[in-house]
């Protein structure tokens, strides 16, 4: 019988945890923000998702049309202007 | 948006829904609430997009106004503890390899070629040529945030077939595509067959043997060098990187390319200053440009032999248009920049007529123009930048393939006979000094 021994090629990740954000229970009248990255067809998903919102909860959009990587402030702005986000990717 | 306390669910299809939860588990939200629909959105009617989020409607809401639950657990992206050392066990030394060899492949840690056995010894001997320690982290290297340590880099190296002597080619490849304007992400994770390529200048070319004449790019014996180097930068991408098929690599098809792009510059048929001088380094520094190249056009031209009706060439096929930097040079994304592999001759009959680079940069943007219905065809005011916007109405204008002349680059590379190469890109190129123990 013979053994050979190798080292591990996979590196350890430096990711750090982040928690999740408090959920919002009630949906009626809160401020929906929608995250499109500009690949084609996620725009009419959230357009669709917030027009289903608007009519069932009352929700007011706020559109973010940006790619990755995203400058800080569409970050804040959308920060600012949501109290919560639908994001989607077409993909 | 989590961190800054919007409860965010994010709609992906099933085909990136390993993707998308390996991502989040990447980035620090590993339960982040992810919703799919059967299919990708591109390409499809939008009638099907909205039934498609009508379906989904319940599980969006959910994944906003309901704690989520623990996400799934993805092997590939949960390394062995960091110690690990694997043993493999057979009737002799061979069997034993064999074992190796099926599990590494099996695990998905190689790129479907035989690997060579990264032992403890090997990784040891891989070490000697770089002045930097083997616990020293050379980056933490997207997309899957992997600790790119010397060790690492060096039990990668060997598995690729490389020699000490091209460490430290590879670790500053690493250093280099670490900037942020490579854009790391965008190129390990698209859905595009994006690979990195290594432009290394300086002594080092001779000294460890690279190529920079006739199959520069490969294969042959003369490009030995450039394979195993470029092959462990691939490695170091999936097993540090954690950019695996299907779980970080979302590449449609896939491309010969991705197993890996090395090659030196031709500094002896090159007429002008070598590319890591010109872009800041000292002549005589070894020195590695990382590009990031998408898809690679021929430029065949046998006949002219003068400069500006051979610059028209390379204008016609920096125009097609279906290429990723053409169809999204004029949208709100970070700099796509393009490389020329200019042929000995084409350089030479550039450089006769008194051609600079920036003439050949400033000569390239003004010729190479598509009317605007090839390069927006379907592309609306809602995704073109602003300063564009007027254009997305006039499908006869033309306009350039790319935003500004200095996203095009240079480098004399290859043998005799007027065929060069035009490669489009997603990054920024970022060069790096080659550090090595004298």
């Amino acid at each position: 019988m013979a053994t050979i021994t190798v080292k591990n090629p996979v590196a350890m990740t430096a990711t750090v945890s982040y928690p999740l954000a408090k959920r919002v229970p009630d949906l009626n009248g809160v401020r929906l923000g929608l995250w499109w990255n500009e690949k084609p067809g996620g725009e009419v998903a959230l357009e669709h998702a917030g027009r289903l919102l608007r009519e069932k909860y009352g929700v007011s959009l706020f559109r973010q049309y940006q790619n990755f990587p995203a400058p800080v402030s569409a970050i804040e702005g959308v920060a600012a202007n949501a109290d919560v986000v639908i994001g989607a990717t077409g993909d | 948006m989590e961190r800054r306390g919007r409860p965010t669910v994010v709609l992906v299809s099933s085909e990136f829904e390993e993707d998308a939860h390996a991502s989040a588990l990447a980035f620090g939200m590993r339960d982040l609430p992810i919703v799919t629909v059967p299919r990708p959105l591109t390409n499809l009617d939008h009638d099907t997009v909205r039934r498609f989020t009508a379906d989904a409607l319940d599980r969006l809401v959910a994944g906003i106004t309901r704690d989520p639950s623990r996400s799934s657990h993805f092997t590939m992206m949960e390394p062995l503890p960091d110690e690990a050392i694997l043993r493999y066990e057979g009737s002799d030394l061979l069997a034993a390899a064999a074992g190796f060899q099926e599990d590494f492949l099996t695990r998905g840690w190689g790129d479907g070629f035989p690997l060579v056995l990264p032992t403890e010894e090997a990784v040891a001997e891989m070490m000697t040529r770089t002045p930097h320690k083997p616990d020293e982290v050379i980056a933490v290297l997207e997309p899957g945030m992997g600790l790119a340590t010397v060790e690492r880099l060096a039990v990668n190296a060997v598995m690729a077939g490389c020699r000490p002597e091209h460490l430290p080619v590879l670790i500053a490849a690493v250093q280099a595509i670490s900037e942020p304007e490579f854009n790391l992400r965008d190129v390990a994770m698209s859905t595009g067959p994006h690979a990195p390529l290594i432009v290394v200048n300086g002594p080092i070319v001779q000294q460890i043997g690279l190529n920079s004449g006739r199959g520069a790019l490969g294969p042959g014996v003369q490009s030995r060098v450039n394979t195993v180097i470029g092959r462990a930068l691939r490695l170091i991408l999936m097993n540090v990187g954690k950019c695996y098929l299907g779980i970080l690599d979302l590449d449609t098809i896939g491309s010969p390319k991705k197993y890996g792009m090395c090659l030196a510059e031709n500094e002896a048929a090159n007429p002008w200053m070598p590319i890591s001088v010109e872009r800041g380094l000292p002549e005589g520094q070894s020195a590695v440009t990382m590009f990031s190249v998408e898809s690679e056009i021929e430029v065949y031209d046998f006949y002219n032999c003068r400069a500006r009706p051979l610059l028209q060439t390379f204008a016609g096929s920096a125009t097609s248009s279906g290429a990723c930097s053409v169809q999204l040079s004029f949208h709100n994304r970070p700099e796509m920049h393009n490389l020329v592999l200019l042929a000995p001759e084409h350089a030479e009959i550039f450089a006769a007529e008194g051609w600079t680079k920036e003439d050949l940069r400033q000569e390239l943007f003004k010729t190479a123009r598509r009317e605007w219905k090839w390069i927006g065809a379907g592309q609306d005011h809602a995704v073109v930048r602003d300063e564009w916007k007027w254009v997305v109405d006039r499908p006869d204008e033309l306009v350039q393939v790319t935003r500004e002349p200095r996203f095009f680059h240079f480098v004399v590379v290859g043998g005799a006979a007027g065929k060069s190469q035009y490669l489009t890109g997603l990054g920024a190129p970022v060069t790096k000094p080659i550090e090595t123990v004298p």
